[in-house]
């Protein structure tokens, strides 16, 4: 059970994480009554980042629906092989072969994995910001591991996005193209990449100021932990 | 105006004085009022009252019963004293000439 505590203690923000912690070691809290008491405060922490109408706004008028086009674009296929099975016993045939079935299908789900995780860190680093919390941010080299990572998976997604519709094209002995060119696949990846330019340009603006980065040491360059600096007023965060 | 818990608060924290931290101020609540407080509700009604200027807290040392882990110190500030001062006097105010007495 405190394992569990432990990691559902991860979504507090650090010095909160290790004040927590520490207040239930001290009294003696463990078991569900410590897993409650984190619960309830992780729950309230959670609840207050949606109080505000813009972090709601980007959520359901930015991040969903780009999420659910991809969500789609990788489960549609899945879905009509399924369908076509119960229906006539046998999959549909897209005139791919099995191995770039799977590489498609893989390369949708990863892409859906990054762009999830990148929408929902700088969403929340968005309504952190709007709390006036300070401004979370991955450290430069993290951005820009995530950035090549991503900048990877779409490359593969514009290059994979046009097999299906070449397998049409050779099944049609060429007589029919649907093809879409390669701007306009282009540019719905480059859209749905908008987390990731975000990220960068926190990370960029925020090299050599006393801001704690996610996953780097609590401490600024000379090893003073930011707790000292903010209780002598020299933190800025 | 406060609200009753945030009275609460202030007032364990102001009589606990240089010994107010999270753990502390739980426990001085609960055998104060005989009842339990939340570690949610604790730690987010000294968010607001921070951000009201009514107390400010840091991160305090670690220490071994802790498990290694650091206190989140508070303090009351002036503007918290007048507010916790403001609240007294109304319930004294408004609890004049009423005799709580079991019926």
């Amino acid at each position: 059970m405190n394992i569990c505590v432990e990691i559902l203690a991860r979504l507090l923000e650090p010095d909160e994480r290790a004040a927590v912690l520490g207040d239930l070691a001290e009294s003696h809290d463990r078991g569900m009554k410590a897993f409650r008491e984190v619960a309830g405060l992780v729950l309230r922490r959670q609840l207050a980042l949606w109080k505000d109408w813009l972090a709601l706004l980007a959520m359901v008028g930015v991040i969903c629906p780009m999420l659910l086009r991809v969500a789609a674009g990788v489960v549609s296929p899945v879905l009509l092989n399924v369908r076509t099975y119960l229906r006539v016993g046998s999959p549909y045939s897209s005139g791919l072969t099995c191995g770039e079935e799977v590489s498609l299908f893989l390369t949708g789900a990863i892409s859906l994995l990054f762009w999830s995780w990148t929408s929902g860190f700088v969403l929340a680093c968005l309504s952190r910001k709007i709390l006036s919390h300070g401004p979370v941010v991955l450290a430069p080299r993290e951005a820009a591991l995530l950035t090549a990572v991503i900048l990877c998976v779409t490359a593969l997604s514009v290059w994979m996005g046009g097999w299906p519709h070449a397998a049409v094209t050779r099944w049609a002995g060429g007589a029919w193209d649907p093809r879409p060119g390669w701007p306009h696949r282009l540019f719905f990846y480059t859209i749905l990449a908008w987390p990731t330019a975000y990220l960068l340009l926190m990370a960029k603006l925020w090299v050599g100021q006393a801001v704690p980065p996610v996953g780097v040491p609590n401490t600024d360059s000379n090893g003073t932990p930011f707790a000292k600096l903010k209780a002598h007023g020299e933190f800025r965060g | 105006m406060l609200g009753e818990f945030e009275y609460l608060l202030l007032t364990a924290a102001a009589r606990l004085g240089e010994e107010a931290y999270g753990a502390a101020i739980r426990q001085e609540i609960e055998s104060a009022t005989g009842r339990g407080c939340s570690i949610g509700a604790l730690y987010t009604t000294l968010d607001r009252l921070e951000t009201k200027g009514l107390l400010k807290t840091w991160m305090g040392e670690a220490t071994p019963v802790r498990g290694g882990r650091p206190k989140r110190m508070v303090k009351v500030t002036a503007k918290g004293v007048q507010a916790a001062a403001a609240f007294y006097n109304a319930v004294k105010r408004v609890s004049q000439g009423v005799a709580w007495e079991r019926p």
